[in-house]
């Protein structure tokens, strides 16, 4: 089928017009310049640089209804949670499937919608200012929608010593825009895990934005997946000041179409900053994951470690920038992507994108794309290990040198359960 | 114990063994010793099964049996081990999972129980002891940021955990200090045994000082070409492998 041919045959009406209304002049005024911007511009295609390798034609080719109360899931909540959790469905925070009552000392968590309306001085102050939505038109898309989602706020000094979850969900038929806002102020600490899941012809469209202040500490997990029928879009920035250090690692496990744009401005000095990923896809999935680290002030670092593991004729895309803008001197950063193809089938488009204007720095690249590596099997089966087994056994430590990185165990166990039986020898592919 | 008639392998298009004849019985130690490029590691990652090898020619038995028609880990599971000459690194698998899954891949085709987890933890640490690995290094990547020496202290770690009765060590001693050296060879002079074979695989004869061989075998462009007693070591640290090298030339 040709573009043009997806593109006229649109089933997917971006339903502007229904869009909601509620709110101030200000959080309007958002909503409707976010609208006009995507009016004029419409949805990706291939000719578009940020879009080359991935046609939006499965998210486009479909209807779906815009609900106005959250739907009945198939995603298991309760056996994914991890720690205290907070559900939003098809765009609607539902406190009876929150954890409201049981979240850690210390964290601020708002309904996005009750955060707007009670507290838009604040919230105003970082909604919907940190995702350049002229840049990313599904974000464009998210904000003209804007309705609800979570805000977690941690004040000044405070460092929450437990892990909170968020998960959303998109279920079957419907599209969802939700939102999540977080602000971790100066010498905070907090740790995060998001889960997203779109279900059976649904498109989960999610906006995410990070505040981090000077001196906090950061650590966020985020888990993605979706119905091979099922549609998702991530689009992430942070924005982190001086003597932070934000870890972040992003694990996709499937999905019909999955992009994730996730980047880290690093706007102060002496930065950490890691941002990791791991996406496995099979069948005929198509796993996109673009990322930016925007290095605009000196002596920070940034290690940017992205692996992917592909089989059936699923599609893996990576594209990395990173940016050393004028006068970012003395950055470190190094970034890698790595990729097992498991399939002939398969396929994986890598590309890193350097833009360095200091000169005073030291980055490295680095892409590889391969197979099994050969002399790791021998020195398994030398040691007893069939063959199938010892493939098993290597395509999850290629997975776990990121899973092992994430610091809650409940999370990191379950994972590292999911993706090994995934790799078992003879498991029926469903 | 283990049978090698007249075995011819090449890699690609290129012969390296052109017939090797050896017989290693029950609780005796054999050396090949030989200059680089001679074969003997080539021999070694043929018997293990390394698929780059391909065997044109004569046969290889364990107690009668074919070796050569089975796959690298069915020769593991009938007693066969390899301490490589360059043991790889598997970051993501601890050497703790990884011994456990070998221990119990062996078993299984043996028709054996799985070990019991405790069980087994506490014969890791005491063997690890033996080696001088602590837990940090059970716990790491198999051979992940290990040194040389380590990797080599691993590899009789691993001989150690799962007791073979055919151990074939390749260039086992290169790249060893003295003191790993010796942890080494104690830890396979542990486990001499009567039903048990050691095939150590050389180019000097430094290791065998440590480990006493009963037989020592010469190769030289792809075959042996003098067998002896652990006095023919001697003689090669003395003369070198000159004066073979005529004799495999000519072959």
């Amino acid at each position: 089928m040709s573009l043009t041919a997806v593109q006229e045959s649109h089933a997917f009406d971006p339903a502007l017009e229904s869009a909601p209304t509620w709110g101030n002049s200000e959080l309007v005024a958002l909503r409707k310049s976010a609208a006009d911007l995507f009016r004029q511009k419409g949805f990706p295609t291939l000719k578009d640089e940020e879009w080359r390798y991935t046609s939006v034609a499965p998210i486009t080719s479909k209807s779906y209804v815009l609900a106005a109360s959250p739907g009945k899931t198939e995603h298991a909540i309760a056996e994914k949670r991890v720690c205290a959790n907070l559900v939003v469905i098809d765009g609607h925070f539902v406190p009876e499937l929150s954890d409201l009552g049981r979240l850690p000392k210390g964290a601020a968590v708002f309904p996005l919608r009750e955060a707007c309306e009670k507290n838009w001085g604040q919230v105003g102050a970082h909604l919907g200012r940190l995702v350049d939505w002229s840049f990313y038109p599904f974000a464009a898309l998210n904000t003209a929608h804007l309705n609800d989602g979570i805000v977690l706020w941690v004040e000044e000094g405070v460092v929450v010593e437990e892990p909170i979850q968020v998960t959303f969900v998109a279920t079957a038929g419907r599209v969802a825009h939700p939102r999540l806002l977080v602000v971790v102020e100066k010498g905070g600490g907090l740790q995060l895990i998001s889960e997203c899941y779109a279900e059976k012809d649904a498109f989960l469209n999610l906006v995410e934005e990070g505040w981090y202040g000077e001196s906090s500490a950061v650590r966020y997990t985020r888990l993605q997946d979706a119905d091979d029928e099922g549609s998702l879009v991530a689009t992430f920035t942070g924005k982190v000041l001086g003597e932070a250090s934000v870890e972040t690692e992003t694990v996709t496990l499937g999905g019909g179409l999955v992009r994730n744009d996730s980047g880290l401005i690093l706007a102060g000095e002496n930065i950490h900053a890691t941002l990791d990923g791991l996406y496995l896809g099979t069948r005929k999935q198509h796993i996109d994951h673009h990322t930016f680290l925007d290095h605009t002030m000196p002596n920070c670092n940034s290690f940017e470690n992205y692996k992917g593991i592909l089989d059936g004729s699923a599609v893996g895309v990576f594209n990395g920038k990173i940016f050393v803008r004028h006068g970012a001197q003395k950055t470190d950063s190094k970034q890698s992507n790595r990729n097992l193809l498991l399939s002939r089938d398969a396929t994986v488009n890598s590309k890193p994108q350097l833009e360095i204007f200091a000169d005073d720095v030291k980055c490295t690249h680095g892409a590889t794309i391969g197979q099994i590596e050969p002399s790791q099997m021998f020195y398994l089966q030398s040691r007893g290990i069939p063959k199938e087994h010892a493939r098993q056994i290597l395509t999850f430590a290629f997975a776990n040198e990121i899973i092992e990185k994430i610091p809650h165990e409940p999370l990191r166990k379950r994972l590292e359960e999911e993706i090994f039986a995934r790799f078992t020898p003879g498991r029926e592919e469903t | 114990m283990l049978t090698v008639k007249n075995l011819h392998a090449r890699v690609e298009d290129k012969e390296i063994l052109h017939g090797v004849d050896l017989q290693v019985n029950a609780g005796e130690v054999h050396a090949i010793m030989g200059p680089n490029g001679s074969g003997k590691s080539t021999l070694a990652q043929v018997l293990a099964g390394k698929e780059d090898y391909e065997v044109t020619e004569g046969e290889a038995l364990l107690d009668g049996e074919d070796l050569l028609d089975l796959d690298p880990e069915e020769r593991a599971a009938k007693g066969v081990f390899l301490a490589f000459q360059y043991p790889v690194q598997i970051p993501g698998v601890s050497n703790a999972y990884f011994l456990r899954s070998a221990l119990n891949a062996i078993r299984k085709a043996r028709g054996e129980a799985e070990v019991d987890p405790m069980e087994f933890m506490k014969t890791l640490r005491e063997k690890a002891a033996k080696v001088g690995m602590d837990d940090a290094m059970i716990q790491r990547g198999v051979n992940e940021g290990f040194s040389g020496g380590e990797k080599k202290r691993n590899e009789i770690f691993q001989m150690m955990m799962l007791e073979p009765r055919l151990c074939i060590l390749d260039e086992t001693d290169s790249g060893l200090d003295i003191d790993a050296l010796r942890i080494v060879a104690d830890g396979v002079n542990s486990m001499r045994s009567p039903d048990r074979a050691f095939l150590v695989v050389t180019h000097y004869q430094r290791l065998l000082n440590y480990i006493v061989p009963d037989y020592v075998h010469v190769m030289v462009g792809g075959r042996i070409v003098k067998s002896g007693g652990r006095e023919l070591a001697l003689e090669l640290e003395e003369k070198g492998y000159a004066q073979f090298e005529k004799e495999g030339a000519t072959v």
